[in-house]
């Protein structure tokens, strides 16, 4: 047999509507069910929090500590084969404060996170298709992150050298058209930018082989789902950061007239859209609900064996009440598609709903913070 | 709480980067236990350090005199100038003791959204130094950062130009220390800027 990457043991301290929890997981699968507001997504929102040191639901973390308490801990054992890890992230309310654990002892942030990864799949993914180009580039970086630890630093300056250079458009306007000033930030934002661009491009082009797989199983072979990279300056094909670097800047160069005039940055990888196609058509305008579904779902699988051949584990997968929503073709193959590889947690509101689908797991209803261990039939 | 005279010691030393009430409260108690003379003796160093520094004329450097006694030292080379952000940078450059050239201190980076464009900076001053004396080359030493990295691009722009030879601090891995303990991004960064052998 061959051995998965698990979670056998998730603790929470004080997060969320928790006070004390300790739950022994299955390898497979978890099923978290209930009523609404009995917080089933808190369980999600902590496996993911000790993951990646964030919640997927709140910015300000410090709601995610239990009203009276001043700290909360999410603890994981994680096991691979026969060996054993623990991670445990602990924060505190003043001041706020993350520690990251290896083993019982504090590590840094760097060397503490990717060593456990999530593929989170949401109904609010639906944006991920649907939404603004934002959604996608963000889906796209996001991952990206995942597996590259200095792509979120490249990310941030090249944010930090975008907001330089717009307050220098908004406060000179056309006055610094053609200045060595302007010049000198477009040198270091294309530069940057090309980092990225480089980066999600080649990313994208696995991401791509694996959803259009993942999309011909899901719709037995009948669409095609093609993500494409639109930006606004010609990429050279060979997709050499130097080229792209020389591209943007020329495009920059091109456009800096209207750029002093309407006082933003036009040109550069935070304007650029990844479009879905279905069939070749623009799939967020003109694909079906359903359609639409399909595709993020093709996305989420294609994410997982993505972050599978990047790591050479696959990630903990993650449903928060989407899997009452597929059709039975599409449990299906997602069932499938992880059924004995992939660790699955999901919540939904009734477990009979679910197990006609589900393959073998443990079953935990959720009624106002407490958690049982429930046998189906 | 405390006596008027000891409130507003305290009020002072807060003004210190880096000191907040606690540490304040620390210092000015701490100040008390000492004899008078000491005392005196600190608070003439303050006044005196502010009061007989200046900075040098041609270069912006920490001096008592109109110019820096790097700028005074004759057997320095002339045709050399490091340029930094600030002061400060000079001591830090001067600890390794193997830099012959001259120095200009910016007084700070460009940054636009504090206000700072060139005009705020000494760079000016740079241009004319350029200008009388036979300078070959500029070493551009801003920080790392967006805003120094925006700095140094912009100097190399209109300092080219004048036929100078212009160059920049190397990005790379700290000497002496193992490969492991450097930070991905440092690793990146000398990746990126490594070197035929």
């Amino acid at each position: 047999m061959v051995f998965v990457l698990h979670m056998e043991k998730l603790a929470l301290h004080h997060f969320r509507n928790y006070k004390i929890l300790t739950l022994t997981l299955d390898r497979n699968l978890n099923v978290f069910f209930g009523a609404n507001a009995q917080g089933k997504t808190n369980l999600l929102e902590a496996i993911v929090f000790v993951a990646s040191g964030r919640s997927f639901r709140t910015k300000r973390e410090t709601e995610l500590i239990r009203w009276e308490a001043k700290a909360c801990q999410v603890s994981a054992l994680i096991a691979r084969g026969e060996s054993t890890e623990k991670l445990q992230l602990l924060l505190s309310r003043e001041p706020a404060k993350k520690t990251y654990f290896s083993a019982g002892k504090p590590v840094k942030r760097a060397h503490y996170l990717g060593r456990l990864l999530t593929v989170l799949f949401t109904p609010e993914d639906l944006a991920i298709i649907k939404g603004a180009p934002q959604q996608r580039r963000n889906f796209l970086d996001e991952l990206i992150s995942k597996v590259s630890p200095v792509f979120e630093a490249e990310l941030q300056r090249y944010s930090q050298i975008l907001r330089q250079k717009n307050q220098l458009l908004r406060t000179y306007g056309e006055k610094i058209f053609a200045s060595p000033e302007l010049a000198s930030w477009n040198e270091q934002l294309a530069r940057q930018g090309a980092k990225i661009i480089t980066r999600r491009l080649f990313v994208l082009r696995r991401l791509n082989l694996l959803a259009r797989l993942a999309h011909r199983r899901l719709t037995q072979g009948e669409e095609t789902l093609e993500l494409t990279y639109h930006s606004a300056v010609f990429l050279p094909e060979k997709n050499e950061e130097k080229e792209i670097e020389a591209a943007l800047l020329a495009g920059m160069q091109e456009k800096s007239k209207q750029e002093t005039k309407t006082k933003q940055t036009l040109v550069g990888p935070h304007r650029d859209e990844i479009l879905p196609c279905i069939n070749g058509v623009n799939a967020r305008l003109y694909a079906s609900q359903g359609q639409q579904r399909t595709a993020v779902l093709a996305l989420k699988l294609a994410e997982m064996e993505f972050l599978k051949g990047e790591s050479g584990e696959y990630p903990l997968l993650l449903l928060d009440d989407v899997f009452s929503e597929l059709d039975s073709l599409r449990r299906k193959s997602l069932v499938e598609a992880i059924d004995g590889r992939v660790q699955t947690f999901l919540t939904g509101t009734a477990a009979e709903n679910l197990t006609a689908f589900l393959p073998a797991g443990k079953f935990f209803s959720i009624h106002r913070g407490e958690v049982k261990l429930y046998a189906p039939h | 709480m405390y006596p008027e005279a000891i409130a507003r010691l305290i009020e002072a030393l807060q003004k210190l980067p880096g000191v907040g009430p606690k540490t304040a409260q620390r210092l000015a108690l701490f100040i008390l236990s000492l004899p008078r003379e000491e005392v005196v003796k600190m608070a003439r160093a303050i006044v005196e350090a502010k009061d007989k520094t200046h900075y040098c004329r041609v270069c912006g450097n920490f001096s008592e005199k109109d110019l820096c006694s790097i700028c005074l030292d004759k057997r320095r080379d002339a045709a050399v100038i490091c340029v930094v952000q600030d002061a400060r940078d000079i001591i830090a450059l001067e600890r390794m003791r193997d830099y012959r050239g001259l120095y200009h201190v910016l007084g700070g980076a460009i940054s636009p959204i504090d206000g700072i464009g060139p005009d705020q900076l000494r760079i000016r001053e740079l241009l004319e130094r350029l200008q009388k004396s036979k300078v070959k080359e500029v070493i551009l030493a801003t920080n790392p950062t967006v805003e120094g990295e925006a700095t140094a691009l912009y100097l190399a722009k209109i300092i080219k130009p004048l036929g100078v030879r212009v160059t920049r601090l190397a990005h790379g891995l700290p000497v002496g220390a193992d490969l492991e303990y450097a930070d991905e991004v440092t690793l990146l960064r000398a990746l990126e800027g490594r070197r035929e052998l």
